[in-house]
């Protein structure tokens, strides 16, 4: 499993382009940030839009996983590991399946992933 | 016999300082000894439409156990049942040994756990899940969640122990094998203090329910009323060496010891519940599922732990008996017990807590060993429940009826589980 | 301490794996840096990203005396279990009832302790199965028999005529080394005369799979198979499951001289110790290992500077093989550097709860022959495994001490010392 601290930084590539709110309510957003609430056991308050779940929220690379199948199955997608490790932060779980619904992310994986990348 | 010469060097003497339980009976060892010296019996019923699904018909349940509590709410998803009470009793039985102020450096302590099946009702979802809907269905804590080592692992970890540390399954025999491994651990040196005992709660599983209720080890509708049981009083149905047995009743619960070495228990000051003079482990394979007579290997299990605890036959008073209630074994282990003991049997006292907490499978070893410490401690032998007309076949005294008043010198817990795993354990009241 | 106590050796071994079906073919296989890791022909389900394995294609389905294990049937581990039982009992010379009468060994001072992670995997996932589709009246009698993890121990039991001990040891990836462990104890302790020891995993697909790379554990490597198992490698990514079982046979060093056996080699010393870090990591400074490998050696009664070949965990996930490394460096100084070590995973994969006995019995094998098998795949060293890990050839020295390390889910740590004799 890779190591998580590498990982938060550089899925920052995913978040949207410009400021955004601390709180973040979309739809999307706010079903999310339930899912996360759950899971980890932290308040909504807590689930600020670039809090990190593993930093500051206190999930390990378990729940890390565990929070993308609850992705799955909230959305209907297929999320594959070289997208659900850069969930990590609500802005970036919400821009991916954002765009991923409206089909601007397609989700499938990268050819020729070199290797060691990002894991 | 090789080795013996090997055995009384540098042998040390064990005691048991603190243990913590979860049976149908409650959650502290006092309490729930004192239940089932009352007399009380726990056992409740599944309705017969639902067993389609559970499986079993009765059996007895843990009334009280709150998981989110002991692992905290966000990771109840990723331990199962058997786990949470594990780490709920290890924490108790280190809490009742004050086993934080006891000051031995962390890999000198070890922890051995034991249990039959683990977290099958994760197992089951995972299966299920994968079959439903591919790897989305597959939990990622199913492995740290259901596997038995890893209930030693949360100990350890909750614990902050580095010595020996992993799992031991053996059938129903799983945390007597733990804590006689244990005992052994502590006896020769490589560990001053274990955590030690089991834990079993498969009770919501469907997979290990329904196969349970196919064992023919345990009781079910037809044969509660094929003797005319009360079908309203579920929790009369665990009838250990009474001639209207039709078998175990299945419950859940864990129980967890401290032992240490005699030395530093009593220079610490702690409390002594007994000591452990000896142990011995055996097993009877055999062909297909339906078992021939294992007596033999019962017999030779408790002489090779009376031989391992240097102790003769009639010193023994008191036997906590393994008694599920099962029609042969029950009878077998009579056998087995007259075979030792020759006319010395006769004058034996005998019970089975099983007939007021049911059969806690993997970890009834260890809650029956916590039981019979506290027997000699207390001086208070419990009886057996629901035990009302002695099978001719177990001609022993088996202690029907109220609790007896006897101060006990050396006491025997044996467990005989149906996979044909043996533990016999030698106790004596700390001085 | 260790001058109190008979010296314990190994007598017999058998192994059943992706490179053969017995010990000695096993060994030959690694020698020769062959790869039992394939792509699988298995319908992978959806979602499913590993395709490959450490599979065992066909092998000789062991006849199972009077137990008649049918609907459900043993499991493979089970039958791989039972098949190195028989090697091993063989190699010992303690096959039959008579064997064992004439060599001094009665039942009950002969104990079967296995280890297993899973165990029958098959009857697990066939009953689960039954239940949901609402077909419970499939599963009879003998099912919950079938599903316990230490079910191969009656086979075994049976097979050495051993009613001793008998149970089956869970710690994960270390389980077979903490089964070794367990009978080495048993016979210093003098509770008994024999210990038929090792470990037996044969995880089904696509369910034994699919709980490893749930959490994250497989190897993610693209390229051909035989490639992705790669310990101690800057592009290592995770491990690569494969089936076995390995069996050894264990005796005091009288009784085995007493009645002729041959001996392999002293099983010289045993460690085990708890991380207490993490469930499923390793602390990454590695001091619960280094601790189990000085319990080990301290037990042995052997100097650090006396190991000439460690054989490694090497699972070859990012963390194992860092924090393993850390932990050779830390109990050997300056001697690590002299260390040859290898990990058998590159060749026939991880094999979970049997993965020690297998090793255990390759390790016998190199002090037997003076051949350390090589690392496979390891072309371009971490930078933080930067100890001789043996890359691509097998080489030749006398090798008179051994250690086997086995660093388990859940911070379980065994080690064991293997000395010639």
């Amino acid at each position: 499993m890779s190591d998580l601290s590498t990982v938060s930084q550089s899925s920052s590539m995913l978040s949207s382009a410009g400021s955004e709110p601390e709180m973040l309510d979309s739809d999307v957003a706010n079903r999310i940030r339930k899912i996360v609430c759950d899971s980890l056991d932290v308040s909504p308050d807590d689930v600020t839009s670039e809090a990190s779940f593993v930093q500051d929220l206190g999930a390990d690379s378990l729940d890390v996983v565990d929070l993308a199948i609850r992705f799955e199955n909230e959305f209907a997608l297929s999320i594959k590991d070289h997208d659900y490790l850069h969930l990590t932060r609500l802005c970036d779980a919400t821009a991916y399946v954002e765009g991923r619904l409206s089909g601007a992310i397609s989700g499938a994986k990268p050819a020729a992933e070199g290797a060691g990348a990002a894991l | 016999m090789a080795n013996t010469a090997n055995k009384s060097k540098a042998q040390r003497r064990v005691v048991i300082t603190g243990m913590g339980v979860i049976s149908p009976l409650g959650n502290d060892p006092r309490q729930c000894f004192e239940q089932i010296a009352s007399g009380v019996s726990a056992g409740r019923a599944y309705p017969e439409d639902s067993s389609a699904v559970r499986g079993l018909s009765v059996a007895a349940v843990v009334p009280d156990f709150d998981g989110g509590a002991v692992v905290g709410k966000k990771n109840i998803k990723r331990t199962s049942r058997f786990l949470q009470m594990g780490l709920a009793t290890a924490r108790s039985a280190r809490a009742d040994a004050n086993f934080a102020a006891a000051g031995y450096a962390p890999d000198r302590v070890g922890c051995l756990f034991g249990s039959s099946l683990g977290g099958l009702e994760m197992v089951h979802e995972t299966a299920s899940g994968l079959a439903a809907s591919g790897l989305r269905g597959v939990s990622p804590f199913l492995l740290p969640g259901s596997l038995n080592n890893m209930a030693a692992g949360m100990i350890a970890i909750d614990a902050g122990v580095n010595g020996p540390c992993y799992a031991v399954s053996a059938g129903w025999a799983s945390s007597m094998y733990a804590l006689g491994h244990a005992f052994e651990m502590v006896r020769s040196g490589t560990a001053d203090a274990m955590l030690t005992g089991g834990s079993e709660s498969i009770l919501e599983a469907p997979l290990a329910t329904a196969v349970l209720s196919r064992s023919g080890l345990f009781i079910d509708a037809l044969g509660m009323k094929s003797v005319n049981m009360d079908m309203d009083k579920p929790n009369e149905a665990s009838r250990p060496f009474d001639e209207t047995r039709r078998g175990a009743v299945a419950a859940e619960g864990a129980a967890m010891l401290v032992l240490e070495s005699f030395d530093s228990a009593v220079a610490r000051g702690a409390t002594l519940y007994a000591e452990v003079l000896g142990y011995a482990s055996m097993f009877a394979p055999t062909a297909n599922h339906v078992r021939g007579s294992w007596t033999p290997v019962m017999v030779s299990c408790m002489q090779q732990a009376l031989r391992s605890a240097n102790v003769d036959p009639r010193e023994v008073q008191y036997i906590n008996a393994y008694g599920s209630a099962s029609p042969l074994t029950d009878a077998m282990e009579t056998s087995a017990v007259k075979q030792v003991f020759g006319g010395h049997a006769s004058e034996l006292w005998l019970s089975s807590t099983k007939g007021s907490v049911g059969h806690m499978l993997g970890a009834s070893g260890a809650f029956e060993t916590a039981m019979t410490s506290l027997a000699l401690q207390r001086g208070l032998l419990p009886p057996t429940a629901n035990l009302k007309t002695r099978d001719p076949a177990c001609d022993l005294d088996y202690t029907s009826g109220a609790a007896r008043e006897r101060r006990v010198t050396i006491a025997m817990k044996n467990t005989f589980g149906e996979s044909g795993h043996c533990g016999s354990l030698i106790l004596r009241i700390a001085a | 301490m260790s001058e109190q106590h008979e010296k314990i050796v190994i007598t017999g071994i058998g192994a059943i794996s992706s490179l053969g079906a017995t010990a000695r073919a096993t060994f030959e296989g690694l020698v020769a840096g062959r790869s039992g890791i394939r792509d699988v022909p298995w319908a992978v389900p959806e979602g499913m990203e590993v395709r490959i394995g450490a599979f065992i294609d066909q092998y000789e389905r062991p006849a199972l005396g009077n137990f008649d294990y049918t609907n459900p049937g043993p499991g493979r581990y089970s039958e791989m279990a039972l098949l190195a039982t028989r090697e091993a009992l063989a190699d010992s010379g303690l096959a039959s009832d008579q064997d064992r009468a004439k060599a001094g060994y009665e039942s009950h001072r002969i104990a079967t302790i296995l280890g297993v992670g899973l165990g029958n995997g098959e009857a697990i996932v066939g009953a689960s199965g039954k239940i949901v589709a609402g077909r419970l009246d499939e599963i009879s009698s003998t099912w919950g028999d079938r599903m316990a993890p230490h079910l191969a121990t009656e086979l075994l039991a049976a097979e050495a005529g051993a009613t001793g001990p008998s149970c089956c040891v869970q710690s994960a990836c270390a389980s077979a080394a903490h089964s070794i462990g367990y009978g080495f104890d048993l016979l210093r302790s003098g509770i008994v005369d024999v210990a038929v020891v090792g470990g037996a995993e044969a995880p089904i697909a696509p369910f034994g799979l699919s709980l490893f790379e749930r959490i994250g554990a497989l190897s993610k490597y693209v390229g051909p198979a035989q490639r992705a198992s790669r310990p101690f490698d800057r592009e290592r990514s995770g491990f690569v499951m494969g089936e076995g079982a390995g069996m050894l046979i264990l005796e005091t060093l009288s009784h085995a001289r007493r009645r002729g056996a041959r001996i392999y080699a002293e099983l010289a010393g045993y460690g085990a110790t708890a991380d207490a870090f993490h469930v499923t990591r390793p602390s990454a400074d590695g001091r619960g290992m280094s601790n189990a490998i000085k319990r080990a050696l301290h037990v042995a009664g052997i100097d650090p500077e006396s190991v000439d070949y460690v054989n490694a965990h090497g699972t070859g996930t990012e963390f194992n093989d860092a924090a393993e490394t850390n932990a050779l460096k830390q109990t050997f100084g300056d001697h690590a550097r002299k260390l040859w070590i290898s990990s058998n995973k590159s060749m026939f994969g991880h094999l979970l709860g049997a993965a020690a006995a297998v090793e255990t019995v390759a390790t016998v094998c190199t002090l037997a022959s003076g051949t350390v098998p090589p690392t496979l795949n390891l072309d371009n060293p971490d930078p933080e495994c930067d100890l001789d890990y043996v890359p691509h050839e097998a080489r030749k020295k006398p090798v008179r001490v051994a250690i086997k390390n086995s660093f388990g889910f859940g911070g379980q740590n065994a080690s064991l010392v293997l000395r010639t004799i």
